[in-house]
């Protein structure tokens, strides 16, 4: 669980999701785009909210907040959907606002304390801070797993 | 996938241009089986093998280069006359090809291959001996192929009277499509003197007579001054629709007869093109012509928002705006049209492939199969093509081996030795159906239902009608081949090659008749990027639901229905009991509805003949939807196939209906509704 030391600097995309600050690598993160609303996937896990269509394309929707189990805020006119791509396929990932882009050398990336790192529900890569709040960088192939592998 | 390989692109581009090459090296030989070939076409055989070998020798592909060198060798001899084309030589030349195309195919993607063996000696030995007994024959007796070059002697030789001895034996097409043996006489009478004289030596008995049998041939010796190959082209007509032989007067013994229908490969109900036509063909990378259809995809989508907010905003319909609308609409269409017929293809290349299985199957087994193809130039979309290739060639091998009969057998039954498949394509409606038919024995309806009855799939005392007996025949795992022989029998049933046709978004049924054969008969639609849908509304969610196996809507009244255990009920469709399902519990959108009263349930007939209602909100309309696929990340639930995108610009999700129904309902409930009698 460290960051690769070859990339000096990392450029994050910082958002909010229920009061908490989030980020993830802006290398990532293909475009971001308001709220629609998304026509519900039948019988999925309730963190995915269903399809869009993105130009054309069909995108999924996944609530990040309900995925990472956060209270649920409401929904307000900032909430939007941040389009990451990921091993060939693309995500949207729902999130309350984006706040900013901020560029971090790794040796100002912690590497969260051991006691959460134990397993795979573990998402947060590194901590780092942002005038005194605290900012978690996620891991976003970890918050997106596709479903149990039977459907073929 | 980067290659370090500087030459692996030419290579991709090589391989590319060997299938080419291989379906004109097909062509020319199918053509030299038939009579529509001329001198060009050997050469056209010969070019096609030449430039294989050139080609590999280029990439260091040694096995295929020398193969392709032992056939260049013998075809040479043709080329330049040393050797006649025979029937066997042909056969020869077939198998040739096949092993030169698995030699292409292995070198590609760097397989190994069995060894030529036999096949290469016999191409020496068959090739040395042609050019023996003819050159034993003396330098006159060269026959006058016309395959052959013309010499001066076949210059000379026309200003002479010669005869021809023509036997001529029509199949049930040729009359089928209204011709009879009279026009062939009277065009070979227009030539010179004929002589005729019937063969009625294959007439059965009165009681074993089949009228819609051709039992009848004729000899016709035409003394006339025009050459061979005007006379083969006067009985051009008949072409696939009779077996006529053509050999030249006694005086020119030692030449081979001129076949005009295929005995050894394909008879083709096209002629084929003397001369290949120079098409100008562009070669496109498959993602680009990809991406103008989804880009076509999105235009029909926009032009229909465009369309539903211009009506909201309350445009007049008269009104240059909408008319401008309206055309612009039907210019989509077209554009939609021109993408699709990019990815279509002929089926041709599909046939050709199963000619080759009908060859490999009929030959390990001793039966005498030919195949007739019609309608090669029908096309169907690529991805369609490619999912066709092994259901078909499953059926195929089926025919060969279950289809058609032994050769003594059929000659019990008065029927030619020589079997025949039939694989024909057509446009019908909007969708492309395709028949495998066999003219053997039909299913053996009682072997049928006595080996379903032992493996427990119908109840003993069970009476089924004929189509639903036959319908056993795609159960999984059924098989009555007695034994299991090397084509088929080996449990992968029509059950596999039905599920395929499935996917296709098909269907397929069979019709057979005792002693006169069996047609397997499959409907595809034309593409797979759009499908023909049912707009609903269930629980404020627009669905689609594919068009195909919607069979009716009806309104519900509370008394109709039945509760036969919580959450499972069945509706009253004229005496027939049809369970039925909330689309909106199902799909986990709503709890269970409580009362049906006035609202609508979609009939729906299931590929595999089951029917079940579905109790929908709101029937909207009726429309072609473009299909959007679902990735994994999606959490695609079963019962969901596929997406598209609405006139709005949402999402509606495309039913599954079979997926839905099979993971709803109890399987035993739905087993129970069809063996319910239907009234």
């Amino acid at each position: 669980m460290t960051i690769p030391v070859t990339t000096k600097q990392k450029e994050l995309l910082t958002f909010r999701l229920s009061d908490q600050e989030y980020a993830l690598d802006i290398m990532t993160v293909r475009e971001i785009r308001g709220w629609t609303r998304a026509t519900p996937m039948p019988l999925a896990p309730s963190f995915m909210r269903g399809v869009i269509n993105l130009r054309g394309t069909v995108l999924p929707i996944m609530d990040l907040a309900e995925r990472l189990g956060l209270p649920e805020a409401d929904q307000g006119e900032r909430n939007v959907i941040v389009v990451v791509q990921l091993n060939g396929s693309t995500i949207g990932l729902l999130v309350n606002s984006v706040s900013d882009i901020i560029t971090r050398d790794a040796d100002e990336l912690q590497t969260p304390p051991d006691a959460t790192v134990q397993d795979d529900r573990n998402v947060i890569d590194a901590i780092t801070l942002l005038n005194d709040r605290m900012i978690r960088v996620l891991n976003v192939s970890k918050v997106v797993v596709p479903p149990e592998s039977d459907a073929a | 996938m980067v290659s370090p390989d500087p030459m692996a692109e030419i290579r991709v581009s090589f391989f590319v241009e060997c299938e080419e090459l291989l379906e004109a090296l097909q062509d020319g030989l199918q053509a030299l089986s038939s009579s529509t070939h001329d001198e060009e076409t050997i050469h056209v055989v010969f070019r096609a093998v030449h430039s294989i070998k050139g080609g590999a020798a280029a990439f260091g592909l040694e096995k295929l280069v020398q193969f392709a060198h032992h056939f260049e060798t013998s075809l040479d001899r043709v080329r330049t006359g040393t050797a006649c084309i025979t029937p066997d030589l042909l056969n020869l030349f077939f198998r040739a090809t096949d092993h030169l195309s698995d030699l292409v195919h292995a070198s590609r993607d760097s397989l190994d291959i069995h060894e030529p063996g036999m096949l290469l000696h016999e191409l020496d030995v068959l090739a040395c001996a042609a050019s023996q007994s003819a050159t034993h024959d003396g330098a006159t007796s060269i026959p006058k192929e016309i395959a052959l070059k013309p010499t001066e002697t076949d210059d000379v030789a026309s200003q002479r009277q010669k005869t021809y001895k023509i036997e001529f034996r029509p199949n049930v097409e040729f009359f089928e499509e209204g011709h009879d043996v009279v026009d062939v006489l009277e065009c070979l009478a227009a030539l010179g003197d004929v002589d005729v004289q019937c063969d009625s030596s294959t007439l059965p008995p009165l009681d074993h007579l089949m009228p819609t049998q051709i039992y009848l041939g004729w000899t016709f010796d035409l003394t006339t001054d025009v050459d061979q190959a005007e006379v083969v082209s006067t009985l051009g007509f008949t072409h696939g629709l009779a077996t006529s032989q053509i050999f030249p007067h006694a005086q020119d013994k030692g030449c081979l007869p001129e076949t005009s229908s295929a005995s050894v490969g394909v008879a083709n109900d096209q002629r084929i093109p003397n001369t290949p036509k120079d098409k100008t063909v562009v070669r496109v990378d498959l993602d680009r012509v990809e991406r103008l259809a989804n880009l076509v995809g999105e235009l029909v989508i926009n032009q229909a928002m465009l369309a539903q907010s211009l009506q909201i905003s309350g445009v007049s319909p008269h009104s240059d705006t909408m008319h401008g609308l309206e055309e612009f609409q039907r210019l989509t269409r077209d554009i939609q049209d021109s993408v699709m017929m990019i990815r279509a293809q002929p089926v041709k290349s599909l046939f050709q492939r199963m000619a080759r299985t009908v060859r490999e199957a009929s030959a390990s087994i001793d039966k005498d199969v030919r195949l007739i193809t019609v309608g090669d130039a029908t096309e169907v979309d690529k991805t369609v093509i490619e999912h066709l290739v092994e259901p078909l060639t499953h059926m195929v091998r089926n025919a060969v081996d279950h289809g058609i009969e032994k050769p003594d057998e059929r000659r019990a039954c008065s029927k030619p030795a020589q079997g025949e498949i039939r694989l024909s394509a057509a446009h019908r409606s909007g969708r492309v159906q395709i028949e495998v038919s066999d003219d053997g024995g039909g299913i053996d309806r009682d072997k049928v239902l006595a080996t379903a009855i032992k493996n427990g799939l119908v109840t003993e005392n069970a009476t089924l009608t004929e189509s639903e007996i036959d319908a056993l025949l795609f159960l999984p795992g059924f098989s009555t081949a007695p034994d299991v022989s090397d084509l088929s029998g080996r449990g992968v049933g029509m059950d596999v090659v039905r599920n395929a046709i499935h996917r296709l978004g098909g269907r397929i049924n069979i019709s057979s008749k005792p002693n006169a054969g069996t047609t397997f008969s499959i409907s595809l639609p034309l593409t797979l990027a759009v499908l023909d849908g049912m707009v609903i509304e269930v629980a404020d969610e627009t669905l689609v639901v594919p068009l195909n196996v919607v069979a009716e809507t009806l309104t519900l009244s509370d008394n109709m229905i039945e509760q036969i255990q919580p959450g499972y009920s069945v509706v009253r469709v004229r005496g027939t009991f049809v369970p039925l399902f909330d689309l909106g519990a199902a799909l986990g959108y709503r709890p269970l509805c409580d009362s049906v009263e006035n609202r609508i349930a979609m009939l729906l007939v299931l590929e595999d003949d089951s029917h079940v209602a579905l109790l929908v909100d709101e029937v909207r309309d009726q429309r072609q939807v473009v299909i959007k696929g679902l990735d994994d990340s999606c959490h695609r639930p079963p019962g969901i196939a596929a997406a598209t995108i609405l006139g709005d610009g949402r999402v509606a999700l495309i039913l599954d209906p079979a997926d839905i129904v099979a993971n709803t309902i109890p399987a035993k409930a739905i087993e129970r509704a069809r063996m319910e009698p239907q009234a």
